[in-house]
């Protein structure tokens, strides 16, 4: 190939990794701690303060509910297992008529249970932000709301990470054969980085292509509609798969007529024997279009959902209505589409796919940082002979290795900082105050403030250290749960639980040995670089290089 | 997860390593295996992970379920070198 070709596309990816590497570390970090979003829930949540009801009271509870709150019989979901996230089994939502479709912030949540007598007994609750902040970082590369125009700034970012990919394997190609799995740590730190971002990019380019072309489909999808509804469908998209309007004289259904939970779940269960039902979601229960959703997963099988699919069922009837959502049961053109969401969400494939896309989010947060951290180095002026002192860095890479530092870490603190805060403002405050939003950014650009004022050499040791205290503060909230129930902290039990205490802290022993060893690093590395700390300075390093 | 699972997963977390092992810049051996052999142990045995997987899932489960812990395996085996190294340097 021809070398100057290579050029244009280096200076391609270069310039698209520098503009979307810090947003796409957000993305990745936020997006691999999202896989486990239900564990988050059950994490933070704080304990079911409701009586528990078997399933088989379920229709006593349905009933009761629905002749006591009509509005729930539009859309009320059946839980099928007790979770710590789920304060009683039979739960509903209520959106704002003029809320966005992934805006959760306005949306009021109530479950339901039967007291001892037998009653109905509602409680409106807040459910944590937390999981749901964590996704919306992950959707929208860091900006605090899931709306249209952040969705538009994530797909104009996906579609630049997309020309990185190709970019970067066009540049790769003339090596990739001779230089297939090699990591080269030594003295040339140049190609140390540039070997520890090509591993990773080469080898899991896969999953990269499959996240910036869904993250970009997902990004502009409702545009992508609108424009396929105008041009091939007249406009009438919507109202070619609407069922026709029920005549006025339609009978209201009585719901105690419904098959009983566990009658629809054994139908389901003979129709897809691999299927493991988790949740009823029924809708429009007392008018002529009653049908009941039944979620859960099928790990042979690919879900087209992050939390599965559904059989939907008449629940008078017990007929099954549709499949089309049904993991294992879809057509091909169904299994084609979900096959996009589920190599997005790891919806396919158990816990064990679940953690493999974990550690291959870490690993895509790694290869944007490595990026940064290549970009720096290629730019760094080596001091010669002929020097007797160390040359000034760039401005340019003083600069970028500061916002490197501050936004990849501010990042990682900003969440942990949330994690924890939302455990102990519930303990001290309730559940009236959630600071989710506040802890996270007040973190966040803390961490940027410093690495710029005191700038990247003598910010990131700190700030490591700060990751690493914040992240391993976690599992120690927890701790002081179980040790301390009086402090109103508190620490469940179920593995799902556990597994994000274990996890965190795991991740605060990895940032500790990354502390340390970026500590050697700085004392003994070379003075002509960004990452070196004169010890005859005291002054803040960005203050010193200005002057 | 069931034993046909588990056993793909293993028998492709074998083969990677045998591949990996084969290449020129392996850093866990002083020298790498053979390339021929190496390579072709190492595809027999990603066949036989990829078959096990294809008895516990659907194809089309089982053969995304296999790219990604390649790509997950081929990610981190020369990482795991690195981390050998450091430890045995220190």
């Amino acid at each position: 190939m021809r070398t100057d070709f290579v050029r244009i596309y280096k200076s391609v990816h270069t310039w698209t990794g520098i503009l979307t590497g810090m947003a796409l570390f957000i993305a990745f970090y936020a997006g691999a701690l999202t896989v486990f979003k239900e564990p988050l829930a059950r994490w933070v949540a704080p304990p079911a303060e409701m009586r528990p009801v078997t399933l088989a009271d379920a229709p006593q509870l349905i009933a009761r509910t629905l002749a006591e709150h009509p509005d729930s019989a539009r859309d009320f979901t059946l839980h099928l297992h007790d979770a710590e996230h789920l304060p009683a089994r039979l739960g509903w939502q209520l959106r704002p008529a003029d809320g966005d479709d992934h805006d959760e912030s306005g949306v009021r949540h109530f479950a339901a249970t039967l007291d001892e007598g037998g009653a109905v007994q509602v409680n409106e609750y807040r459910p944590s932000e937390l999981p749901g902040f964590i996704d919306t970082l992950h959707r929208v590369v860091g900006l605090p709301f899931d709306t249209d125009p952040n969705r538009w700034v994530m797909g104009v970012v996906a579609a630049l990470y997309a020309l990185a990919l190709i970019s970067g394997v066009v540049v790769l190609l003339p090596s990739l054969v001779k230089d297939f799995f090699a990591l080269r740590v030594g003295r040339n730190l140049k190609r140390m980085w540039l070997d520890a971002h090509n591993v990773v990019g080469i080898v899991s380019l896969p999953f990269h292509v499959v996240m910036a072309l869904t993250a970009a489909v997902f990004a502009f999808h409702d545009g992508i509609y609108a424009l396929q509804d105008q041009l091939l469908h007249d406009g009438k998209w919507g109202s070619a798969f609407q069922r026709p309007k029920p005549s006025a004289a339609a009978a209201q259904r009585d719901p105690a007529a419904m098959l009983t939970p566990q009658a629809l779940v054994d139908k389901a269960m003979v129709f897809a024997p691999g299927f493991v039902p988790s949740m009823l979601q029924y809708q429009q229960v007392t008018g002529p279009r009653a049908v009941v959703r039944v979620w859960g997963k099928d790990e042979a099988a690919v879900s087209p959902r992050a939390r599965g699919g559904f059989l939907a069922i008449d629940p008078y009837s017990g007929k099954v209505m549709s499949s089309d959502f049904l993991p294992g049961r879809q057509s091909t053109g169904n299994l084609v589409i979900s096959s996009f969401f589920a190599l997005h969400m790891a919806a396919f494939g158990g816990s064990a796919v679940q953690w493999m896309y974990f550690v291959l989010g870490l690993a895509g947060a790694w290869l944007f940082y490595s990026g940064n951290l290549l970009w720096v180095e290629t730019r760094r002026r080596k001091q010669t002979r002929e020097m007797p002192e160390a040359p000034v860095q760039r401005r340019d890479t003083r600069l970028m290795a500061a916002a490197t530092v501050g936004v990849c870490l501010g990042c990682i603190c900003g969440i942990s900082l949330a994690m924890v805060g939302g455990k102990w403002l519930y303990a001290l405050a309730g559940p009236a105050v959630d600071a989710t939003r506040l802890l996270y950014y007040a973190a966040f650009f803390a961490c940027i403030g410093w690495a710029f004022l005191v700038g990247a050499a003598r910010s990131v040791v700190p700030l490591l250290w700060l990751a690493c205290g914040l992240t391993l503060a976690i599992p120690l909230t927890s701790l002081s749960g179980a040790l301390l129930p009086a402090s109103g902290l508190w620490a469940h039990a179920s593995w799902a639980s556990l597994g994000v205490d274990l996890t965190a802290l795991a991740g605060a022993v990895a940032l500790a040995i990354m502390a340390r060893v970026t500590a050697r690093r700085i004392a003994a590395g070379r003075p002509d670089s960004v990452w070196s700390v004169p010890a005859s300075t005291t002054a803040p390093v960005a203050t010193a290089n200005q002057s | 997860m069931n034993a046909f699972t588990t056993s793909g997963l293993l028998l492709c977390f074998l083969g990677c390593c045998a591949i990996y092992l084969a290449s020129p810049n392996q850093r866990w051996l002083v020298r790498p295996l053979s390339a021929r052999p190496g390579r072709a142990l190492g595809g027999i045995l990603l066949i036989l992970g990829g078959l096990a997987l294809g008895q516990a899932m659907q194809a089309v489960t089982a053969a995304f379920v296999f790219a990604t812990w390649l790509m997950l395996l081929f990610s981190l085996l020369p990482y795991v070198a690195v981390l050998r190294q450091a430890d045995g340097e220190r």
